[in-house]
């Protein structure tokens, strides 16, 4: 049974609303910017790729004030994709299928100081602090916002959730458990204390002057990664059923790969991408010549970039070189957990349009980085199949690929 | 200023967005149409306003109508001016 996309949202710091988000990708406009509301006068990171002028109270949910804000980015996004889509249908045969890294941390988070400090102590914290707090609270709150009443999950796979929240999904609605899902990703790191655990990481960059420029991936002069906060929302239907009631239709997903790396907690292997990648090929019953784009993890650290780029070769041998690879993160920063989502949102209109969005801020190349990586300009060029890549901590790699959907948009 | 029972009145109204009229001597959480989660954010609330803890005994949990919430908030007020 095919599985289709009819509906697309995306929350970023780089735009609200896909054609925000579209225009400033293919024009290759960052949104990494100074961080606010977090002091980070002790931190040596100081810019995110932070999502600006949204405001929750605008939301259509009426409950959305008093939720955490990974749960208001995915209402948002939601909103956006489920309108476009028109989805309708028995509610018992929906579903909805979130991926989040750090789910409602921002909520623990902000109140730590208080729980320590205030002379009330743990009475201090608010009533609600669970459930707003909660790994599913976006996804019971989209499920409760629509009436949804099919299968609804929540998977944790720190920066490849988002995919493998839409592979899962995918794979529902082809074994027969749910005849459409909202599926996508969501992750708001960017409290206080989260924060200062990636700088702890010293995995980040600190080109805190220059915060446009301060995402490099397969460049040499790379120095890590931004964190940033984002939401992505899909709709994906079974084909037959969307047709039936004219459903706009961006691409069909054909492949869902997904291994563990068995090695390291954050150290990625060339093995475990190779075992995915090449497990989504199968999936979607297609050949690494049919493959016109690949939509790269690219963080720009050393280890992902140089990793990922050797993945890339093995599988693809001869053919690597001549497969567009770009990282949208160039532009977005790392959203975690719904990045996965946000790079599947942005192949989907890869594919609707015939642009391969760039790697900005790539003038010199890593010499261990030999591909085409589309550098600081989009690309227009047919694009029938496009593969996604997501790679994560705790060994976790996830490909998801589609292609075109016989009768366009 | 306002009584205890005039700001209790005034942040279950604003909490729960019901009329301040509806929350008399005598009503009850039923008579404001508010479910035991809304509730717990009201009561989160007025123990911000006033800076006090509800006690964690059968009485504060089983709270639902107007004049017991204002009773424990009286206590809870006096024990901290006599503190």
């Amino acid at each position: 049974m095919k599985v289709v996309v009819t509906g697309l949202g995306v929350v970023s710091s780089a735009g609200i609303g896909k054609a925000s988000f579209w225009d400033s990708i293919r024009e290759g406009r960052s949104g990494v910017k100074t961080l606010e509301g977090v002091d980070t006068s002790r931190l040596k990171t100081r810019i995110a790729g932070q999502v600006t002028d949204f405001d929750p109270s605008a939301l259509s949910y009426s409950a959305a004030r008093n939720l955490d804000r990974f749960t208001q980015l995915a209402l948002k996004a939601c909103e956006e994709a489920v309108e476009e889509s028109g989805l309708s249908g028995d509610p018992g045969r929906l579903g909805v299928i979130l991926g989040t890294g750090v789910g409602g941390i921002g909520t623990i988070d902000d109140q730590q100081p208080a729980l320590h400090t205030h002379q009330r102590g743990p009475q201090i914290l608010h009533p609600l602090t669970v459930p707003k707090a909660m790994f599913n609270a976006a996804a019971g709150h989209i499920a409760i916002h629509y009436g949804i009443r099919g299968p609804n999950f929540t998977v944790s796979t720190a920066c490849s959730s988002g995919a493998s929240a839409i592979g899962e999904a995918v794979r529902l609605i082809r074994h027969g458990y749910a005849d459409a899902i909202i599926a996508g990703g969501t992750e708001a790191p960017l409290s206080y204390g989260m924060f200062a655990a990636w700088n702890a990481m010293r995995v980040m960059s600190v080109r805190n002057d220059d915060p446009a420029a301060a995402v490099r991936p397969f460049s040499k002069d790379r120095d890590g990664l931004v964190l940033s906060e984002g939401a992505a929302i899909v709709v994906l239907e079974r084909e037959d059923l969307a047709r039936k009631r004219g459903a706009p239709i961006y691409a069909e997903v054909t492949g869902y790969g997904c291994s563990n790396d068995g090695v390291h907690p954050t150290r990625p292997s060339v093995d475990g991408q190779v075992a995915a990648i090449r497990d989504a090929l199968r999936d979607a019953g297609m050949s690494v010549d049919e493959v016109d784009y690949i939509n790269a993890h690219g963080t720009a650290t050393t280890a992902n970039d140089v990793t990922e780029t050797k993945a890339i070769k093995q599988v693809l041998g001869d053919r690597a070189a001549k497969v567009p690879m770009s990282s949208i993160k160039s532009m977005l920063g790392h959203a975690l957990g719904a990045s996965g989502a946000i790079e599947f949102v942005s192949s989907c209109l890869s594919l609707r349009d015939g642009i391969v969005p760039p790697t900005v801020n790539l003038h010199t190349p890593d010499p261990d980085c030999d591909l085409d990586y589309v550098p600081n300009e989009a690309r227009e060029m047919p694009l029938n199949a496009i593969m996604s890549n997501t790679f994560a901590f705790g060994g976790c790699n996830v490909i998801l690929t589609l292609r075109k959907p016989e009768n366009t948009l | 200023m306002s009584t205890i029972a005039d700001q209790v009145r005034e942040i279950i109204a604003s909490e729960l967005k019901i009329e301040a009229d509806s929350v008399t001597s005598g009503s009850t959480l039923e008579d404001w149409g508010a479910d035991s989660l809304d509730f717990l954010e009201a009561i989160f609330a007025i123990e911000t306003h006033f800076d006090i803890s509800f006690p964690d005994d059968e009485e504060s949990r089983a709270v639902s109508d107007f004049d017991s919430l204002v009773r424990i908030v009286e206590g809870e007020v006096n024990a901290k001016v006599a503190a």
